[in-house]
């Protein structure tokens, strides 16, 4: 309204004239001060550059001269070129939720859409809140206790004096709400189209890379040909055996050339509806990552992940209702939280239902859930339909859910899940501390097959291992599985308390209680967690310090009878463990800060192991655009085995520095070293003490803001220790000894397109000496010419990754 | 890829596992150096060689005659590997087996374009594919004595004159058409030379001699901001033939399309998009089935005009091969411009990974039966390219 006033009052004051800036080429063409050559260029740069900023430009153009200035200046007008819709600070956020990946995904699209038409902040209540990113729920809970209190607020900055809500959680929440009303009788179409062109992640050299894979398949089918395994004197066919890995073993050798893509298109009407579709294929998927299993279309080959969903909100009761995909995360995540990941040591986390476009696949909820409100009664209900991957044994029938990269055939949907259930939260706020609330949930799990999961499909029969993986022992069996939920929390002032709850049907618990203070300088976070042996919860991702499959057989594809059984160890779920958790964040002064400090002491339910793991990181900022940070971990971790236990001590130590040393440059620089010392056992032979580390650079320069260059480089080394690097878009596997670069190009057309280019290029060589050997049996060789002896090389990776990400919006 | 593709098809039968050279060629330089920075978006391209491949676009071009000509040269490395196993089987590593490293100068194009008012016309010369590879190895016996040693080298071009005529119906609407006549040669040479007078060293030398139309229509239309362009390509009457032995080749149509999106901004942005689509599984060679799939390809590149009037330019392309997945080719692309009054001069590079499996191949190159070999080979051009308008 403003700014149409003082247009209108600009346009009253000036002299009547062609504004160039909306003039037709023809208009131009007809001024009497322009030539005709002078009118194209005029032209073309006005559509070039969106407008003339003053009349004054137009003397850097080719052709023009002072004369046409003065000209232009008695007879036209320059009216300002239409500002853009979307400010540059919500274009920044979107670029930073851009680089956002894994468990994140769902949020970041619905935290994409808020940016656009933000949550009507008078409306809220501490749940919503909780779903927005990096607010905490005393912070949550803080605004709505001021809301309920004081009323609604004339303008967001006024929840900046809101009792015990931290700057930082004002800081994140800010962009994502707003004071409008929602208007839903509107139906303003917009919408969103990603396309995603992605060859990084196949980065195949590392152990559990596609090459890992290939080449423990060729490794197991060999042996079993060369008669390596006795398995005459066993129930296993070793026909059937090899047939199926030597069809596994194409699949994976197919997958080597296949990139990614993916296309998302997301639409909105007004305030009331949403709908989204994604179609995908993932880098190195496997011949079993069809869309449909079994249907013989180009488009079924050239995809394999493929989503939909339709949403509708706030009717009465209802808040919301998903149809389709969607993704659901309530409480602590113990009973119920979709995502493909799990994220270690992870404090935070978002709450709420989301339709769900993400990667996400094994996990993945289809059918329809809602979200209803009725009083102080908040409630989810939900159901889906989907079919899932799992490990089988050799007859067909499926041994255990598993989630894996790579995703064969004899792996792919051979079963189909119904599941469904419930949460409902009773709101006390009315007579308790804004924030309390109680809960009680259940969840049903049905398969269309019984698992089976028999240890004789898997172990390989007469080796010299024997089996003993009492994680693999609590999965479940049969075709159902219930588990019920009770929840609580509070929030008094400035500290919480959540508490969670879950039964398995097989009389097993899981519980986890968190409690936290915190302040503008400090905060503090425990947590308890006691998660049992035979309880298997497939949604389950609360706090966890390891994966279930961690440290067990299936880390080791060479003792598996199917190797890529191994991905088992990929299954996102806590692994069985009792512990404490701390962490905290102090600011001493504006120069020091603690910015996170943890200490988790555990134990291994699985073998009743002690562990330990401390963090420290402290950062020092001498002057504003300087930072240095110093982190030091240290990780004492005991595993089972027969006679003595091995105990392994890793300590690591990382400097980074982070510098603005110009208006526009961003430079980085990551230094770390890492030891670990294990328990002298002859298998380890001269690796009882292995290390690594890398140097890693980053600098970006901002030529405008619509468009920056960012490029990278890290040089590492390795005896044994393999690094993991945070790239600018994801995590990066270091082995051997290495050197990479990359470069990343942001690009801001305008507010309806967007565009990032990566390439990367990384080179891994591991040195290979000494490989004289006497026997003249045991040598060496090249594939298919076992006469052909090698006794020195060196192998050298070399990976490239292109990344091309287009969005545009309406 | 496309046409020029298809007309490669002949030498499939020497295609056991070789590298996309030998039976597609190289695709060379068909719109300026400044689309082969944004992704080799020749069909959102301005340029009088551009607009020998998407006609209407001629409208575009400024008033009278405007000149450009490009060259490119290209870097190719390619690394074969063979993996070490130990005794029992198990995979200790990969070790180097051969290298192979060309560096080709090579042509681009030629054109030159006349616009006045409603009408423009362009014609000129293009070298639409190249056949440039060589490749040589030393044999050793398990002693690592040289028993051998083999060469082969491939060489040729194929030239496109072409000419292009288009007619704008107002600001909205502009349509366009041509054609061109395709001839070139693709020669190979292989030597395999023992050491051992006794084995049967040999030397085989094979010229091909392709030779075809193409004839060409497209339509343009301007709405405010995104020009969107539409057209389809007919090759007409190909053949090769290796001395007296003659075949025709049935290619099919090629449909094209393009797109330029000017958003204004003080970078003076320009995004630009193209994608083709061939039934190339009706590619037919002697009225013979060439048993080809359905092939397609997209680009899309950005350029920005930089603080100090440097041009900037990024940009993807990806071409999916009529042959095999395994060959289907990414490229990332980047470039520089610099206007100097009425001339532009733009460098554009490009770079291309591309890795595949050597199979048992009879003839080229050899090695040892029931072997197979993992080839990474990489491609890194480099085009620059001079515009003037009169």
């Amino acid at each position: 309204m403003l700014f149409s006033l003082l247009l209108a009052s600009m346009l009253a004051a000036v002299p009547p004239g062609l504004d160039i800036n909306s003039a037709s080429y023809e208009e131009l063409v007809d001024l009497e001060g322009l030539t005709s050559e002078q009118a194209v260029v005029l032209y073309n740069y006005i559509q070039g550059v969106g407008g003339l900023e003053n009349i004054y430009e137009v003397v850097d153009l080719p052709g023009f001269t002072p004369v046409t200035l003065e000209w232009l200046k008695q007879n036209v007008l320059v009216l300002p070129a239409p500002q853009p819709e979307i400010s540059p600070r919500i274009l920044d956020v979107m670029e930073r939720l851009a680089q956002e990946d894994g468990p994140g995904d769902a949020a970041v699209e619905y935290w994409e859409d808020l940016l656009l038409r933000p949550m009507p902040v008078n409306r809220v209540s501490w749940w919503d809140l909780r779903s927005l990113d990096r607010v905490s729920f005393i912070d949550a809970a803080s605004v709505d206790s001021r809301l309920r209190t004081l009323g609604p607020v004339s303008s967001v900055s006024s929840l900046r004096s809101t009792e015990n809500l931290r700057y930082y959680g004002y800081r994140n929440m800010r962009d994502y709400v707003s004071t409008r009303e929602p208007d839903y009788s509107s139906t303003d179409f917009f919408g969103s189209y990603r396309f995603i062109y992605d060859d990084t992640e196949g980065r195949a050299g590392t152990d559990d890379g596609l090459d890992g894979h290939i080449s423990e398949m060729k490794s197991a089918i060999s042996d079993i040909i060369d008669g390596g395994r006795e398995l005459s004197s066993t129930s296993i066919d070793s026909l059937e055996l090899i047939t199926r890995l030597q069809s596994e073993y194409a699949q994976l050798l197919e997958a080597r050339d296949v990139s990614g893509f993916s296309h998302r298109i997301r639409v909105g009407a007004g305030d009331r509806y949403r709908g989204g579709v994604r179609l995908a294929r993932g880098t190195n998927s496997l011949a079993g990552s069809e869309l449909v299993a079994g249907l013989e279309t180009p488009a079924n080959s050239r995809f394999d992940l493929g989503k939909a969903y339709f949403s509708f909100q706030d009717d009465g009761f209802v808040r919301q209702v998903v149809a389709g995909n969607y993704r659901l995360s309530l409480a602590q995540g113990l009973l119920i939280d979709n995502s493909d990941e799990l994220m270690y040591r992870n404090t935070y986390r978002t709450w709420g239902l989301t339709p769900d476009l993400t990667s996400s696949r094994q996990n993945a909820l289809m059918g329809a859930a809602a979200q209803l409100e009725a009083g102080p009664v908040l409630g989810y209900a939900f159901g889906s339909f989907t079919p899932r991957d799992a490990i089988t044994n050799l007859d067909g029938t499926p041994n255990a859910l598993y989630q894996g990269e790579f995703r064969p055939e004899e792996y792919s949907g051979v079963l189909t899940e119904t599941t469904y259930g419930g949460y409902a939260f009773y709101d006390m706020g009315d007579f308790l501390p804004v924030g309390s609330a109680i809960g009680i949930g259940a969840l049903e799990i049905q398969y269309s097959d019984s698992l089976n999961p028999a240890v004789a499909g898997l172990d390989i029969p007469n080796d010299t291992y024997s089996w003993d993986c009492p994680e693999y022992m609590g999965m479940p069996s049969g075709d159902r599985q219930t588990y019920f939920a009770g929840a609580a929390q509070t929030v008094y002032r400035n500290m919480s308390a959540e508490v969670e709850a879950v039964r398995q049907d097989n009389g097993a618990w899981a519980s986890i209680t968190t409690a936290s203070w915190q302040n503008n300088w400090f905060n503090l976070t425990g947590s308890y967690r006691n998660y049992a042996l035979d309880f298997m919860n497939p949604y389950n991702r609360a706090f966890a310090e390891q994966h279930r499959f961690d440290d067990t057989v299936f880390e080791k594809p060479y003792r598996l009878n199917d190797p890529l059984a191994s991905q088992l160890a990929d299954l996102p779920v806590p692994k069985p463990e009792e512990g404490l958790y701390l962490e905290t964040r102090f600011q001493v002064s504006r120069q020091v800060t603690f910015t996170k400090v943890y200490l988790d002491t555990w134990r291994n339910l699985a073998y009743n192991t002690e562990n330990l793991r401390f963090q420290g990181e402290v950062e020092y900022r001498p002057v504003w655009p300087v930072r240095f940070r110093l982190k030091y971990k240290f990780q004492d971790k005991f595993n089972h085995k027969d006679i003595v236990p091995s105990n392994s001590r890793t300590q690591e130590f990382t400097l980074r520095t982070f510098s603005l040393p110009f208006g526009h440059d961003y430079f980085s620089l990551e230094l770390r070293y890492g030891n670990v010392e294990l328990t002298p056992n002859p298998l380890y032979g001269d690796d009882r003490n292995m290390c690594g580390g890398f140097l890693a650079t980053r600098w970006e320069h901002q030529f405008t803001p619509e468009l920056s260059v960012l490029g990278g480089s890290t040089f590492w080394t390795t005896n044994g220790m393999s690094q993991w690097e945070f790239e600018d878009t994801g995590i990066d596997f270091l082995d051997g000894d290495g050197t990479k670069f990359y470069v990343t190009m942001k690009n801001t057309l305008s507010d309806n397109l967007q565009l990032r280019f990566k390439f990367l290029r990384k080179d891994t060589f591991f040195p290979h000496n000494g490989f004289y050997r006497p026997d003249p049996d045991d040598q060496y060789h090249y594939q298919g010419d076992p006469d052909e002896t090698v006794t020195d090389f060196g192998d050298h990776i070399t990976d490239y990754g292109i990344r091309c990400q287009l969005d545009i919006r309406w | 890829m496309g046409i020029t593709a298809g007309g490669m098809i002949i030498l499939l039968a020497l295609s056991g596992g070789l590298p996309e050279v030998m039976w597609l060629g190289d695709e060379g330089v068909l719109g300026s150096a400044g689309a082969a920075g944004m992704g080799n978006t020749v069909y959102a391209d301005i340029s009088p060689q551009a607009v020998l491949q998407n006609p209407a676009m001629a409208s575009k071009l400024p008033e009278g005659f405007s000149v450009g000509i490009t060259g490119t040269v290209a870097l190719d490395i390619e690394k074969r590997t063979r993996r070490v196993y130990d005794s029992f089987g198990g995979v200790v590593g990969e070790s180097e087996y051969s290298f192979n490293q060309n560096f080709h100068p090579l042509p681009g194009g030629a054109a030159i374009s006349w616009k006045t008012g409603d009408l423009a016309f362009s014609a000129g010369w293009r070298a639409v594919s190249t056949f440039g590879y060589s490749y040589s190895r030393i044999m050793n016996d398990d002693n690592y004595v040289k028993v051998g040693e083999e060469t082969l080298e491939t060489s040729g071009i194929l030239n496109d004159f072409g000419f292009s005529s288009a007619w704008r119906q107002g600001e909205l609407f502009s349509i366009g058409a041509g054609g061109s006549f395709v001839t070139g040669t693709r020669s190979l040479e292989q030597r395999m030379q023992y050491v051992d007078p006794t084995a049967s060293s040999y030397e085989i030398e094979l010229d091909t001699e392709i030779s075809g139309m193409v004839v060409r229509g497209s339509a343009l239309v301007n709405l405010n901001r995104v020009s969107i362009s539409g057209g389809v390509e007919q090759p007409v009457g190909w053949t090769t033939s290796e001395g007296s032995s003659e075949a025709d080749i049935s290619l099919p149509m090629v449909l094209r399309a393009g797109l330029r999106y000017l958003p204004g901004n003080r970078l003076m942005s320009l995004f630009v998009a193209d994608f083709w689509w061939s039934g190339t599984q009706a590619v037919e060679v002697a009225d013979a089935d060439a048993g080809m799939k359905n092939s397609w390809g997209f680009g899309a590149g950005v350029e920005n005009t930089l603080p100090g009037g440097t041009i900037g330019r990024a940009g993807f392309e990806y071409d999916s091969s009529p042959v095999a997945s395994a060959l289907d080719r990414m490229k990332f692309t980047t470039g520089l411009g610099w206007v100097l009054d009425d001339i532009t001069v733009d460098a554009g590079v490009s770079f291309s990974p591309v890795r595949w499996d050597q199979y048992q191949a009879d003839g080229l190159p050899t090695f040892t039966p029931g072997d197979s070999l993992v080839v990474e080979s990489s491609r890194t051009a480099f085009t620059l390219g001079i515009e003037k308008t009169f």
